[in-house]
């Protein structure tokens, strides 16, 4: 069956693939449930992201970030890392931030392809990336006003801010 | 010598979008390459927040036109999980279908445009050529050349008749030719040759460490493609297996792109003599449980992902589009160190990047410090001309 396919039971080696995470990562990555056909998702703390990151390149397979996301969602906020895994297998790794303080190390020293995706998340949600070796703007023009984050829930098009 | 910075943009020289680049030389050669590609921010993302699936579903359509089924499809199947529905089988094969006629007219598009880029223009006029017999396989299919606009949550607009049918593969039966000729010719043109081998080497290591995807990656030995590794609507059933080049060049990425053309011909032929028999969509409901899930996708350039996230309503708290042009920047970047600025309009078509572009190129020299200023056509026309005088072309 393809990926898309709704509810189905983990196959062997995405419970293998879960179980070696478990274990490399002794608990830094938690919450860890099979979210779909080759699509796990897991927790980590701010805290811990570079050494799960690293884990997961090193030890688990991981050779290829596919994409970073930024939420912003009623709790705070979040950066996913999108990480592609062995046997098909996408693993999202949800990190939460504190609204008052979204900052959270760079992953560029682990996974030089994040090296837009950092920019793109901090340009569109203010999230700060501590050591990114390029923090500019990525696509909002330069003109566009400091401090008005569009991705941002409480930002909206008309009438307040931005132009 | 001291080093210059050139900014080169947003004239670009292989796709309709603004970028700007800057260039830092010493003489000729390039030392970094710096990319400013805010140009064409429209705010789709947010903009999906505030419509309901299906009006979003037009707008992430027309992210790009050249993949505007990539984003499409990806979109539509990733809301379908999220709905709790899965298209019927053949809607899933129609959908197949057109994204393989719609890589072909974009490996042929871009073919003809890196042709264009190095003078060769005779090769461009042939491979636009032969891309109209694709675009009118389109046009009959789904009413239009761009933004085919097949897709609705839960299946396909639009269903298959035999004659179509029977146009369909008669024009892939003109194009498996065309196809195969391309793959010969592109191994004997001395200026192609020239111009794109042992240029913008990119190791299968370096490749894969910045992120690259798609023909760029599988260009450096690296067998990934999302149809192969996460197989999503038809692939699983379809004799598919990625397309790879050792050698890891801008001619590399050539031959991987000319060898897919051929693949995809192929792919729709199988297609279209054993498409399963059925409806072409079922109703979907209208708004979905909270849930999250990435849609994975191989588009004409690689990997596409979008990270959806519905909360209850009949819209998306979020749709993250990660298009695989952004992922392979870098690999420009990468690519670039040590050429020549001659090198610049082959080695960033060579990702094809999907730009449109009309970019204006500064240069700064280094030695006297003065900034110049080149249309993207005089770009092309600079590297033309300096490697006509170098290498006799």
């Amino acid at each position: 069956m393809t990926g898309d396919s709704p509810s189905m039971a983990p196959t062997r080696p995405e419970r293998e693939f879960r179980d070696r995470l478990e274990r490399v990562m002794a608990g830094r990555v938690h919450h860890l449930h099979h979210l779909a056909p080759r699509r796990l998702q897991g927790r980590a703390d701010a805290t811990d992201v570079v050494e799960v990151l690293q884990g997961l390149r090193d030890e688990l397979g991981c050779l290829h970030l596919s994409a970073i996301s930024g939420l912003d969602l009623p709790e705070g906020f979040e950066v996913v890392y999108h990480v592609s895994a062995p046997a098909g297998i996408l693993l999202s790794l949800h990190v939460a931030l504190p609204r008052e303080a979204p900052t959270i190390a760079t992953a560029t020293g682990i996974y030089p392809a994040a090296v837009l995706y950092e920019r793109e998340t901090h340009d569109l949600f203010g999230i700060t990336f501590e050591g990114h070796p390029d923090p500019r703007r990525l696509l909002l023009y330069e003109g566009w006003p400091e401090g008005e984050f569009p991705l941002r829930k409480d930002w909206k098009p008309d009438g307040e801010g931005g132009s | 010598m001291p080093e210059v910075e050139l900014p080169i943009g947003p004239q670009h020289p292989a796709l309709k979008e603004p970028v700007s680049f800057r260039v830092l030389v010493d003489g000729e050669r390039i030392v970094r390459l710096d990319l400013d590609i805010s140009y064409n921010h429209r705010g789709i993302e947010k903009a999906t927040e505030d419509r309901t699936f299906m009006r979003a579903l037009y707008l992430v359509e027309r992210i790009c036109g050249i993949c505007s089924h990539a984003h499409a499809t990806n979109f539509a199947k990733g809301v379908e999980f999220l709905l709790g529905v899965e298209a019927p089988p053949r809607a899933q094969w129609l959908r197949t279908l057109v994204a393989e006629l719609e890589r072909i007219h974009s490996h042929l598009l871009w073919l003809g445009v890196a042709a264009h880029e190095i003078g060769y223009n005779t090769l461009f006029m042939y491979s636009w050529r032969d891309r109209e017999i694709v675009q009118d396989i389109l046009e009959d299919l789904t009413g239009n050349r761009v933004n085919y606009s097949l897709n609705v949550l839960g299946g396909v607009r639009r269903d298959l008749s035999a004659a179509q049918r029977e146009r369909a593969l008669q024009g892939l039966h003109q194009l498996e030719e065309r196809a195969r000729y391309y793959t010969e010719v592109i191994q004997e043109e001395e200026t192609l040759l020239i111009r794109t081998q042992g240029v913008g080497r990119l190791s299968r290591e370096r490749a894969i460490t910045v992120g690259a995807v798609g023909p760029t990656l599988r260009a450096s030995d690296v067998p990934f493609d999302i149809r192969q590794e996460d197989p999503y609507l038809a692939y699983e059933e379809l004799p598919f297996r990625p397309i790879t080049s050792p050698r890891g060049d801008v001619f590399g990425r050539v031959e991987v792109r000319a060898q897919e053309i051929v693949q995809s011909v192929r792919l729709c032929q199988y297609i279209l003599e054993n498409l399963p028999p059925g409806e072409t969509r079922l109703a979907v409901p209208r708004k979905a449980p909270p849930g999250e899930y990435v849609s994975r996708y191989e588009a004409p350039r690689g990997e596409l992902t979008h990270y959806l996230r519905t909360n209850g309503s009949d819209r998306v708290e979020r749709c993250a589009v990660r298009t695989p042009s952004l992922a392979n920047w870098p690999s420009v970047v990468e690519a670039m160190q040590g050429h020549v600025i001659a090198d610049i309009p082959v080695v960033v078509a060579a990702i094809d990047p999907c730009l449109s572009c009309t970019s204006r190129t500064t240069f700064v020299r280094a030695d006297t410090g003065t900034m110049s200023f080149m249309e993207w056509d005089d770009l092309i026309e600079y590297g033309i001309h300096y490697y006509r005088q170098r290498e006799g072309l």
